[in-house]
């Protein structure tokens, strides 16, 4: 064996994993040559002084301090989890989402129930300063009960969804109309809002008679009209609107009482509309009223005005006729409009008016 | 088996307690690793709290195929060569020279832990041989030294240092007796110098 061949044993050897075959040739090697006695003599000294190196002791701070660093990690690692879940934590966000949440519920309920309040609707200050202009410039045609009765009519004279006919005014369109024709009468524009348009726009949903859905904006009262093109209205409107929009005295008187009757006027098939010259309208106003009960006439209103009083129902075309010569009975009867064309089964509006003959 | 297994179990459950016995059974030998490989004492302690805590971080990933020992010692062993490097890098942008004897930040040379039985003289020798060899064995190369230090200083076999190391056995036996023959040159100069 050489020399080059010993030394890489020499480890193996040290350490006594070689083969005894191998083991002989080193010891015969080592015992015949100095250089490789020498070399294995330091390799034995530094083996012996690697081992011979003290172990170091961990101080004593030492486990204490590694499982403060593992329990801080722990609690990093909570604090992330505590974050997300903990309630302290998720109380503001909670607290700021269930607000967001009660505010979109609160504007979602109020837009569901929007309907229901604009029948609730009580005419503003606005609009009674209107009604009031109104009644100073025809003192004798208005009186201060006006309003209240206009407003009475507005709640209880939302149509019934049968007889919408032709009732399908925009909202935009119906409260941007109602804006200006307040705006001309020197209401505030703010308080402009009538709850008619909005409430008709509604109903005009579910309209009962689809046969005839293009024809609402050509039904729009006149009361709401621009003086500006009377023209046009006149060739749009139908003919109950114009039963009662034709006659200027009525119809500024109506409107001043309330737009809401002349809106409800106009959207009737059909109309009668007289005048009923008696000596005591308020007698004769009670007699009308029970004569029309007994014909079943339904939605039966009353309007008390200086010098008339006013009664307007929904009647059965087929009674309009035998209301019509009833009413001779009470007095003299002057028809302004009489539409004997109603088809058996519809109804249509009448209004009478009991004033002193002239 | 390994019998730290039933506490690393628990740990893996969260009961984090369980640590504490991991922790004191192997501290002692991961630090003399740690010190072995690095040279310096209180770096050594840094790492080998830093091995522990790595350790706990990834403890559900131990799937028992090595045993906890030679899993945590390969953690120490990676981290304690990263530190080398650091500190290489950090001495070479310093300028010094690599066989310098270790200092802490203070200044002072870094000194085992002195041994109650010896003279005052014979401990002053036997610091220095002590500094001497762990200088020549700073001077290795980090595959040298790894498995001199797992081989002669800590015992391991070489199936368990393949393991540590993942490298083959064969492998660990032809880098160790370099390394012997690489310290052993190193001692004699060091010593022929002194003597």
């Amino acid at each position: 064996m050489k020399c080059r061949d010993t030394e890489k044993k020499l480890s193996p050897y040290l350490e006594g994993i070689v083969s005894p075959g191998e083991q002989e040739l080193v010891e015969n090697h080592l015992s015949s040559c100095p250089l490789c006695r020498t070399a294995f003599e330091e390799l034995k000294r530094t083996n012996a002084l690697v081992k011979g190196l003290e172990q170091v002791e961990t101080p004593p701070w030492f486990t204490q301090r590694i499982m403060s660093r593992v329990r801080a990690e722990q609690e990093s690692k909570k604090s992330i989890i505590q974050r997300l879940f903990y309630p302290l934590h998720i109380k503001v966000p909670i607290e700021a989402f269930a607000t967001v949440l009660i505010a979109v519920a609160a504007v979602y309920l109020f837009k569901a129930s929007e309907p229901e309040m604009n029948r609730l609707h009580i005419p503003t200050v606005a609009e009674q300063a209107v009604s009031k202009d109104e009644a100073s410039k025809q003192p004798t045609e208005t009186k201060g009960d006006t309003t209240i009765a206009g407003g009475k009519v507005a709640l209880e004279g939302v149509p019934k969804p049968q007889k919408q006919k032709g009732v399908t005014r925009d909202k935009d369109q119906g409260e941007k109309e109602a804006k200006e024709e307040l705006k001309q009468r020197g209401a505030p524009p703010s308080t402009a809002k009538t709850p008619l348009p909005s409430v008709l726009a509604r109903k005009k949903e579910v309209p009962k008679e689809p046969s005839r859905p293009s024809e609402p904006s050509s039904q729009q009262p006149q009361a709401y009209r621009q003086p500006a093109a009377p023209a046009e209205a006149d060739q749009e409107i139908d003919p109950a609107a114009k039963a009662f929009g034709r006659g200027e005295k009525v119809d500024r008187r109506v409107f001043s009482a309330g737009p809401q009757i002349t809106a409800l006027a106009a959207r009737k098939p059909g109309a009668l509309d007289v005048t009923l010259y008696t000596r005591d309208a308020k007698a004769a106003r009670s007699d009308v009223e029970n004569l029309l009960g007994q014909l079943g006439a339904q939605n039966i209103k009353k309007e008390s005005l200086q010098a008339a009083e006013i009664i307007t129902a929904e009647l059965q075309a087929e009674k309009m006729q035998e209301l019509f010569e009833k009413l001779k009975v009470f007095g003299e009867v002057k028809e302004k409009e009489l539409f004997p064309e109603l088809s058996k089964g519809t109804i249509g509006m009448v209004r009478i008016e009991m004033t002193s003959p002239p | 088996m390994d019998e730290d297994l039933e506490f690393v179990t628990l740990c893996q459950r969260g009961d984090i307690d369980a640590f504490r016995p991991l922790v004191e059974k192997h501290q002692r030998k991961m630090l003399n690793i740690a010190y072995r490989m690095i040279g310096d004492y209180e770096t050594a302690c840094e790492v080998v709290q830093d091995a522990f805590l790595s350790a706990y971080k990834a403890i559900r990933k131990f799937r028992g195929e090595a045993t906890f020992s030679t899993w945590l010692c390969r953690i120490v062993i990676n981290l304690s060569k990263n530190r080398m490097k650091q500190r290489k890098a950090r001495l070479e942008r310093e300028g010094v020279s690599l066989d310098a004897p270790i200092e802490t930040e203070d200044g002072q040379v870094l000194h085992d832990p002195p041994a109650q039985e010896l003279s005052v003289l014979e401990q002053m020798e036997r610091k220095e041989v002590q500094t001497a060899v762990q200088g020549c064995i700073n001077a290795l190369d980090d595959d040298y030294r790894e498995v001199l230090v797992l081989r002669d200083i800590q015992g391991f076999s070489y199936d368990e240092i393949g393991e540590i190391l993942k490298i083959p056995a064969g492998t660990v036996k032809s880098r160790l007796f370099r390394a012997r023959d690489a310290l052993k040159d190193g001692l004699k100069k060091v010593f022929g110098e002194r003597s």
